[in-house]
């Protein structure tokens, strides 16, 4: 290192800023130009890691500077300089070009300078993927440095011989080049770091995650307190690669998003691109598999562009993953192929091995079984030292030998992971070896013990799920999942299983609703989510107000006009753009590991009012089934498949649909035998079988799954009528919600129920609605057409025990935010419902389609009353379909006076309440369509 | 015979409630000439008899009297001398086409029997025909365009110009 010069930096900035000529001019004045050029040249260098594009019209103008003073080993080192920033820019072929050239003006004058301009050259050639070459290149010049008595130069130069060794698949080699190189470093803490950085990544690759991370979290810190940015966010986005390998999705996403903010403040494609793979890495573990194939389409052609070869053909293999799971094997098999040549020819067999391990994994999964085991174990002997890839092989060739039909190949296989997984701590291939291992034992006819392990799996998964942040992201990954939990219940309620009904409803919970659980659970005690750790975002603001517009867009463009199904796709988009930014933001802030806990038979029998019962339906792959709990005991009872439900309801929706086409043109409802043979009909389908199980109950709380969402399970009819009449029915999305929200309690006393309604000329009755409910409840606050803004209804309905909402609502399936409610100066949103303060208030949404759900993987559901249960209200009042202004205005108003007359007494008062307002109905012969799609969501 | 009954038999004489698919084909091809002439007195007779429409939720900027209540499709609600039409249409997802499911009711209140002929618009076209079960209920996938759409009562009526596009 040259000896420090105050006047570099500023002497360097004026050489940009005034030109070459007039900054000679004025080195020559200040006497010996060599050590002042040497330290501007150092100044350059340390622009390169801070800010490459200001080091990149620095070191151009040093060079000509160097030339024109005409001082040979100033030239060259105003070349290497040169060659770093260029490097540092991701310009690697022309950085060799410069660092070639400032070792030909070295020669023999200056061979310290020459040797490291060799050093130099490591980095740009190992990153155009001429790795054997970058060793022979490093090896010389360390060798020459150490021998011309250079120790902290030689050290640089093992630092990036290691780095080399690293990416020829020799980490053991890598390993002992840092930490021949660390003592001598000991006086330059950045570098220092660097090393610390580059080792973390050695023992990543030799499966040492604990001393890995320590390494890459000391780099971190020492990279921030220097202010290094670009350093720190490849440091951060290697800390973030080893957490999202181990399984650790909360954190790795936190660390990905830190990173990536880091470097889009600088000018790196490349780097970005490169953490950009890992991330989508990341993705395709926790199951975004559409994410992480655009991250992987996006980023490989910048890679190529920036001759990034490496890198390329690791982005290559993962999105050949992506491909396979999506189902185009072909294609997939292209792209393997190319990615297992490219690292070939690199000099990457271990890398190769991998990218063959998933050439394997696509031959069994195209059919060609031989082939692909064949593969594997190809792969499996360059994967020997890779526990954690071996773990992996275990798992695919376990799966393989259960489908061909040897249970204790497969036992075998998954037991051989399962010991390379817990050896080096990667807790998310346990549970998919689990799973293989609890399936081969079923396989054997051992019931008990498969059962265990299926259990095991689907708890493990559980507990995983937990530490993934965002809704989204969670529901994914319980979607990619769902087979475990399939699986672990069919074992479960299989012959033979102690406590198998109990141990069953339990792995049932897990796969309900989980995200809407860990809301709960996150939230317990706390504030409800108003104000939790969202920052101001402006881009979040702009993708509310753009899904308002959008909304408002509808409402006006028809009921079905033309341009509905687009604008439709459009809010579903703006309702996917809200997610997204809502993922980042939350990655960025922090990550929550919390699961919410799922509630034991016992808990949910101990939670039942006397005399009542409780259905929790699962799907298990095309069928349902439910659980009948009693307090005196419980049942498993196959309910059918899911196929003859679905044909059902769509025959209820046509019904429908018909009576309310006929109402908007001015006709009498019709005859309602239709409607009533839809309701017998899904009475025989989800209820009937049950039926023998629940004889006397006085009360019935029912969480339905996936299509049975939308049952209006009080509707259901049989030979004695309604079921809706007979018994209180109060749905929940899962037991264990409805224990949770239980739990919470009632809203804080004192506050004053709201009543919001925005009538218009369709729908005039809003606004009798209000009145009459303002006469049953005296002591409401009232917001009535322009005063019931977004603004007045977030206020007044914090800490309020009732919020009514009479108004127009929209449904949309998919995004959870996307569906609405209108207000007087635009919609509410299920995003905003979600940020109200309604911890434990009762809410009714008195508007079309409001308690209609979207539903994915795990049962998420989205729609607005996800979203008011997840801000914490006790229990929601939805319509299932197009609510009849007059009829609701009037059934409604009958509601709360029953309600009310009984002392307004929270959710269970309201269900009661309902039930009789139904009889009521009915006994005067109003269509069903018209009374039956008010349901209460909830805790009692 | 109808197209869909000969289809039905097909498969009964083949004992296979689904006759393999080349075998329909060839039984559409061969009834594809006798069901348009079928239709084509049906059609002259419905064109003297045009329905009133009385809903297309296209055409409204709300339903009146419902609190929203839009759909994923659209319904067309027609009536002609006492008789109705309820068409509830969707686009299918990722085509041009349309699942159309209708409800025919004869004399008020009771189901309409019948068989249902989407025509190119203002031609004798027949693009595709179905027929109601015993509820009066119907299904049809029908390609984007317009069509006049006849509705095989005695006395047969037409929805002239629905446009699905």
């Amino acid at each position: 290192m040259t000896a420090p010069a105050p006047q570099a930096p500023e002497l360097l900035a004026d050489l940009v800023r005034l030109g070459v000529a007039d900054t000679a001019q004025r080195i020559r004045a200040a006497g010996d130009p060599g050590p002042l050029l040497g330290a501007m040249a150092d100044e350059a260098e340390r622009q390169a890691i801070s800010d490459p594009r200001r080091a990149l019209d620095a070191t151009e103008a040093l060079v000509a500077l160097a030339d024109l003073l005409a001082i040979r080993s100033a030239q060259a080192r105003a070349r290497r300089a040169r060659g770093q920033a260029l490097a540092y820019a991701n310009r690697f072929d022309e950085a060799l070009a410069v660092l070639r050239d400032a070792q030909r003006i070295a020669g023999t004058d200056a061979p310290v300078e020459g040797a490291r301009a060799g050093v130099a050259m490591i980095h740009a050639l190992a990153r155009l993927g001429r790795l054997r070459e970058a060793a022979e290149v490093g090896e010389q010049a360390r060798e020459a440095l150490a021998g011309l008595g250079q120790p902290v130069l030689a050290a640089r130069a093992d630092v990036n011989l290691g780095v080399v060794h690293r990416m020829l698949d020799r980490p053991e080699v890598a390993l002992a080049c840092f930490d021949r190189a660390l003592p001598a470093l000991a006086d330059a803490p950045t570098v220092a770091a660097q090393v610390h950085s580059n080792r973390g990544e050695a023992l990543l690759d030799l499966c040492d995650f604990a001393a890995a991370e320590r390494a890459f979290s000391d780099a971190l810190g020492t990279f921030e307190r220097a202010g290094a940015n670009r350093a720190a966010s490849i440091a951060e986005g290697n800390l973030a690669d080893l957490l999202a390998r181990q399984g650790r999705h909360g954190p790795a996403l936190h660390h990905f998003e830190r990173a990536r903010m880091r470097l889009a403040s600088e000018g790196a494609p490349g780097d970005a691109a490169r953490l950009a793979i890992e991330q989508a890495e990341a993705q395709y573990t926790v199951g975004l598999l559409a994410a992480a194939g655009a991250t992987y389409r996006a980023a490989i052609p910048v890679l190529e562009e920036h001759g990034m070869q490496a890198e390329t053909a690791r982005a290559r293999a993962g999105f050949s993953r992506v491909l396979g799971l999506e189902g185009s094997l072909e294609e997939a098999t292209r792209v393997a192929q190319r990615a297992a040549g490219d690292f070939t020819a690199l000099g990457q067999p271990v890398a190769a091995a991998r990218a063959t391990l998933i050439l394997g994994q696509l031959s069994i999964m195209a059919g060609a079984r031989m082939e692909g085991r064949a593969l594997v174990g190809g792969a499996m002997e360059g994967l020997r030292e890779r526990p954690a890839d071996l773990a992996a092989a275990h798992a695919l060739l376990s799966a393989d030998s259960l489908r061909a039909g040897d249970g204790a190949a497969a036992a075998g296989e998954a037991e051989a992971g399962l010991a390379l997984a817990r050896g080096v701590g990667l807790v998310h291939l346990e549970p998919t070896l689990r799973h293989a291992r609890g399936m081969a034992l079923r396989a054997l006819g051992h019931s008990e013990e498969a059962a265990d392990e299926l259990e095991l799996a689907a708890s493990e998964l559980g507990r995983l799920r937990g530490t993934i942040p965002t809704d989204r992201f969670r529901a994914t990954f319980a979607s990619s999942h769902g087979e475990v939990m399939s699986d672990a219940l069919e074992a479960l309620l299989g012959p033979r299983v102690p406590r198998g009904v109990a141990r069953a409803f339990v792995v049932a919970q897990m796969g309900k609703s989980g995200s809407l659980l860990d809301a709960l659970a996150r939230h317990a005690g706390a504030p409800p989510p108003a104000e939790a750790a969202e920052e101001p975002s402006q881009e979040l603001v702009r993708a509310h107000e753009r899904l308002r517009a959008l909304l408002a867009r509808l409402q006006e463009s028809g009921a079905g006009g033309p341009a509905s199904a687009a604008l439709r796709e459009r809010i579903a988009d703006a309702g996917r753009e809200i997610e997204q930014v809502s993922a980042r933001l939350a990655a960025r802030a922090g990550y929550h590991e919390i699961a919410g806990a799922p509630a034991s038979l016992e808990e949910v029998q101990a939670m039942l009012p006397r005399g009542w019962g409780a259905i929790e339906y699962v799907q298990v792959r095309a069928g349902f089934s439910a659980f009948v709990v009693l307090r005196g005991g419980a049942h498993a009872v196959p309910v059918g498949p899911v196929g003859p439900v679905e044909a059902a309801l769509e025959r209820l929706r046509f019904d429908v649909a018909r009576v309310v086409a006929r109402s908007a043109a001015g006709l009498p409802p019709g005859s309602p035998a239709s409607a009533e043979r839809s309701l017998s009909d899904l009475h025989d389908l989800v209820f009937s079988p049950l039926a023998p199980y629940l004889r006397g109950v006085e009360g019935l709380i029912v969480g339905p799954v996936g299509a049975l969402h939308a049952v209006p399970f009080h509707s259901l009819r049989d030979a004695d009528g309604y079921l809706g009449e007979r018994l209180p029915i109060v749905q929940t999305p899962s037991a264990s919600v409805m224990a949770r929200l239980g739990e919470r309690g009632r809203a804080a006393p004192g506050g004053r129920p709201l009543i919001v309604a925005v009538a218009d000329d369709a729908a005039p009755g809003i606004e009798r609605e209000a009145e009459a409910l303002r006469a049953t409840i005296p002591d409401a606050v009232v917001l009535t057409g322009q005063e019931a803004t977004l603004s007045a209804v977030a206020h007044h309905a914090a800490g309020a025990p009732l919020v009514h909402f009479a108004t127009h609502g929209a449904f949309t399936p998919g995004p959870a935010g996307a569906s609405g409610l209108r207000l007087a100066d635009g919609w509410l949103t299920a995003a905003d419902a979600a940020r109200l303060r309604v911890s434990g208030s009762v809410i009714t949404l008195s508007g079309c389609d409001t308690g209609r759900v979207g539903w994915a993987g795990g049962d998420e559901l989205t729609g607005l009353i996800r979203a008011f249960l997840g801000a914490g209200a006790r229990a929601v009042l939805g319509t299932l379909w197009p609510i009849h202004d007059r009829t609701a205005t009037e059934f409604l108003s009958r509601v709360y006076a029953l309600w009310y007359a009984d002392a307004g007494t929270g959710a269970a008062g309201l269900t009661k309440a309902l039930q009789r307002a139904r009889r009521e109905f009915n006994a005067g012969g109003v269509h069903p369509a018209f009374w039956s799609p008010y349901f209460v969501v909830g805790a009692l | 015979m109808r197209e869909h009954e000969l289809e039905q038999r097909l498969g009964e004489a083949l004992s296979d409630p689904a006759p393999p698919p080349r075998a329909v084909a060839r039984v559409r091809s061969m009834m594809a000439g006798p069901v348009a002439s079928a239709w084509a007195s049906i059609l002259e007779r419905a064109r003297a008899l045009h329905a009133t429409i009385l809903l297309d939720t296209r055409a409204h900027p709300a339903l009146v009297g419902f609190r929203a209540g839009v759909s994923e499709g659209f319904d067309v609600l027609a009536a002609s001398e006492g008789r109705e039409l309820f068409l509830h249409i969707r686009q299918r997802p990722g085509s041009a086409g349309f699942t159309v499911k209708g409800k025919v009711e004869g004399a008020p209140g009771a189901a309409g029997v019948c068989g249902i002929a989407f025509f190119e618009a203002g031609s004798a076209s027949l693009v595709c025909d179905a027929h109601t079960d015993r509820e009066g209920e119907f299904g049809a996938e029908v390609p984007a365009g317009r069509y006049d759409l006849a509705v095989g009562l005695d006395p047969p009526f037409l929805v002239p110009g629905l446009a699905l596009e």
